[in-house]
């Protein structure tokens, strides 16, 4: 199997299978840019967007998804849902905020779809179900409302009825 | 503690992919109400459903909003800006939008000339809504991403919760508006419709002339691309017993037929109306496809033979049948029974429904279904109702292959006495069937004593009474084969479920 190297910016370099480095279109579109074929191998790919510790976790995603159906394409009618994710993957990403977050970055960085897809759904089930006060204690987030200001903005969501 | 905010760290794109994954109502009320930062991101960035009613005292808020899919329930004042002004904020992006019930002739108006080049799914509800206002001309749009037209037209009162609950009987000069305003939306273009659905509830040959015209120079003019077609025709109470005849000549001039005739290749056809006024154009429409996937035909009776043909033109590609009215008995009182050899090559068929028509008397002891072993093993869902069937016919087909496949199975008054319907050995038969999830049969054949013996044991088995006419099972755990005690008795939540 052809392998490329891909080097995270604290200087680990990583082989990785070119088919599974190809899940990600970032790297897919260098590999085309730069002529790589499945054949010629130990070539060095820099991402200098990701350290070594989460692009490990990242190819660990990508390895156990290698075989995975290409996701199915933006459907503004179809019902979102969140409780579809995987077993494994609600396992894989039992990590802290911080990772999970830089997790996100990667995925974004590196245009995994389905990565992407799966860790923002896993926010999302972190979000559902709180209260704004809640939603900001889990995200650090300070409220930057005045009390004038919070009444205002739910006499805006009225039109949105609450059951 | 960490006083850095993950979540805020992230870019904005990122963070719409995860509000995309929060219910609405949790998106506004809770978090637009977290931070600046997100409500401004939500306000800019996300979309939403709306149900728009002027009478609610938040309803201008509501035309501010990045509206993806709006339901008009009432909407006769003027926008914020006073008549002829832009009534949404960002009207190209509204994908979905149904009009229901009242709404002004300006604000329909307006609203579709914003929004028709955007539009990709339309639902309009033409009666007693649009009444009593001056309307500008409405079939000046340009449909440019329209791919699904669904229309509901009446000029009667109705009961009916999906069409115009709030319908009260209209005149028949009211009756001419609406027919007017009908006529004239549909000579709008509409250069990508794919699926048109259309459901009349009128009074009279006149207006059913009327509009099976309208429809049909419709579906001429878009025969390029429409891939399904939906015609319901329901006729409004204390009408006349209506004849065979075909629509009125005036009418019948404005159709190209030739049109019509080069809309062959269609996905998905369903044809249903209780009246016979025009009903060989219909009989045309359905017998010339050739590459149909689902078809539904209710049309006032249907003779069988109409169907030999168009099965067997289609074979290859039907996935789902649905014959309804199906007559199997001529004028002199002789019987052509049905004959299920031609879905035989149907074999992709998964669902086949087919309903004798019951406003003939049935002889009792003449087969009106018959070699239903033939049936292809495709098939997963099957109902059969009011025919009379023999029960030898059953048992052959338990042990076909089609029979070894079957997951769900109605039968509907298909005999319940000497040699017809299920006794004892059918009903056992089919409870043991290997891929059998759920079974419908009412009634049950109690003419012989041995055969009601072998019923009331299965009866008392899953705790119905002694000789109950009606049996009803769901399979409750996927192991195979299966035995008795793998069935429960149905609620009645499930059996919605499959009558879906």
């Amino acid at each position: 199997m052809p392998v490329v190297r891909l080097q995270s910016v604290d200087g680990e370099v990583f082989p990785v299978d070119v088919e599974i480095a190809r899940m990600s279109f970032a790297i897919r579109n260098m590999l085309d840019d730069l002529g790589v074929q499945d054949n010629d191998a130990e070539e060095v790919i820099p991402l200098p967007n990701v350290t070594g510790p989460i692009l490990r976790k990242v190819i660990e995603w990508c390895t156990h998804h290698k075989d995975d159906p290409p996701p199915p394409e933006e459907d503004d009618t179809r019902e979102k849902r969140t409780d579809d994710i995987p077993a494994w993957d609600q396992e894989f990403l039992r990590v802290d905020q911080a990772v999970l977050f830089d997790i996100i970055l990667a995925a974004n960085y590196l245009d995994i779809k389905g990565l992407l897809d799966v860790t923002c759904k896993t926010v999302a089930n972190m979000i559902k179900g709180k209260t704004p006060e809640e939603i900001r204690k889990l995200f650090n987030i300070k409220n930057d409302f005045t009390p004038a200001e919070e009444e205002q903005i739910r006499k805006e969501n009225e039109w949105c009825e609450e059951k | 503690m960490c006083d850095y905010s993950y979540i805020l760290g992230l870019p904005a794109e990122v963070r719409l992919l995860i509000y995309n994954q929060i219910p609405q109502k949790e998106l506004v009320h809770n978090l637009r109400l977290v931070c600046k930062q997100f409500r401004a991101e939500i306000d800019e960035m996300c979309s939403f459903h709306v149900d728009l009613d002027d009478r609610k005292h938040c309803w201008e808020r509501v035309l501010q909003l990045r509206i993806r899919s709006c339901k008009i329930l009432h909407f006769l004042r003027p926008p914020p800006g006073g008549p002829g002004t832009t009534i949404l904020k960002h009207p190209y992006l509204l994908r979905t939008l149904k009009i229901t019930e009242h709404i002004s002739p300006s604000n329909l108006y307006y609203l579709l000339s914003d929004c028709c080049r955007s539009l990709g799914e339309l639902r309009l509800h033409i009666g007693f809504n649009l009444l009593g206002y001056e309307f500008p001309p409405l079939s000046t749009f340009s449909f440019e991403r329209l791919q699904r037209l669904e229309i509901i037209v009446s000029t009667v009162g109705s009961s009916s919760s999906d069409a115009f609950p709030f319908s009260p009987f209209i005149n028949s000069a009211q009756s001419k508006v609406v027919q007017g305003i009908f006529t004239e939306f549909l000579l709008n273009i509409f250069k990508l419709l794919s699926v048109f659905k259309i459901q009349i509830r009128c009074f009279g040959f006149g207006q059913v002339s009327n509009f099976v015209a309208s429809v049909l120079v419709f579906l001429g003019s878009h025969s390029g691309t429409i891939e399904g077609f939906d015609f319901e025709l329901i006729l409004g109470h204390g009408l006349p017993s209506a004849e065979f005849q075909p629509i009125s000549e005036t009418e019948l001039e404005r159709i190209d037929f030739q049109r019509i005739r080069n809309l062959r290749e269609l996905k998905a056809l369903r044809v249903v109306s209780s009246s016979p006024i025009g009903v060989n154009l219909w009989i045309d429409l359905v017998t010339q496809q050739v590459n149909l996937n689902f078809l539904e035909v209710d049309l006032f009776p249907a003779n069988c033979s109409i169907f030999r043909d168009v099965i067997n033109r289609n074979c290859g590609s039907l996935v789902s049948v649905e014959i309804t009215d199906l007559s199997v008995w001529d004028e002199e009182g002789n019987c052509s029974p049905f004959d299920c050899t031609i879905f035989g090559g149907c074999l992709n068929l998964k669902k086949l429904i087919l309903d004798r028509n019951v406003t003939r008397r049935r002889m009792f002891d003449t087969a009106e279904l018959i070699n239903l072993f033939n049936l292809p093993s495709s098939l997963d869902e099957m109902a059969l109702n009011y025919f009379n069937i023999l029960s030898d016919e059953l048992i052959l087909f338990t042990n076909s292959e089609s029979g070894q496949n079957i997951r769900t199975l109605y039968l509907t008054q298909c005999g319940n006495s000497g040699l017809y319907g299920v006794d004892g050995t059918v009903l056992e038969r089919i409870i043991e069937l290997p891929k059998i999830h759920f079974i419908e049969i009412s009634p049950l054949n109690f003419s012989d004593p041995e055969e009601q013996d072998k019923l009331n044991i299965i009866l008392d088995t899953f705790g119905y009474s002694e000789n109950h006419s009606y049996f009803q099972l769901t399979k409750t755990t996927h192991e195979f084969p299966i035995s008795l005690n793998v069935f429960s008795i149905d609620s009645e939540s499930d059996d919605e479920e499959f009558m879906d």
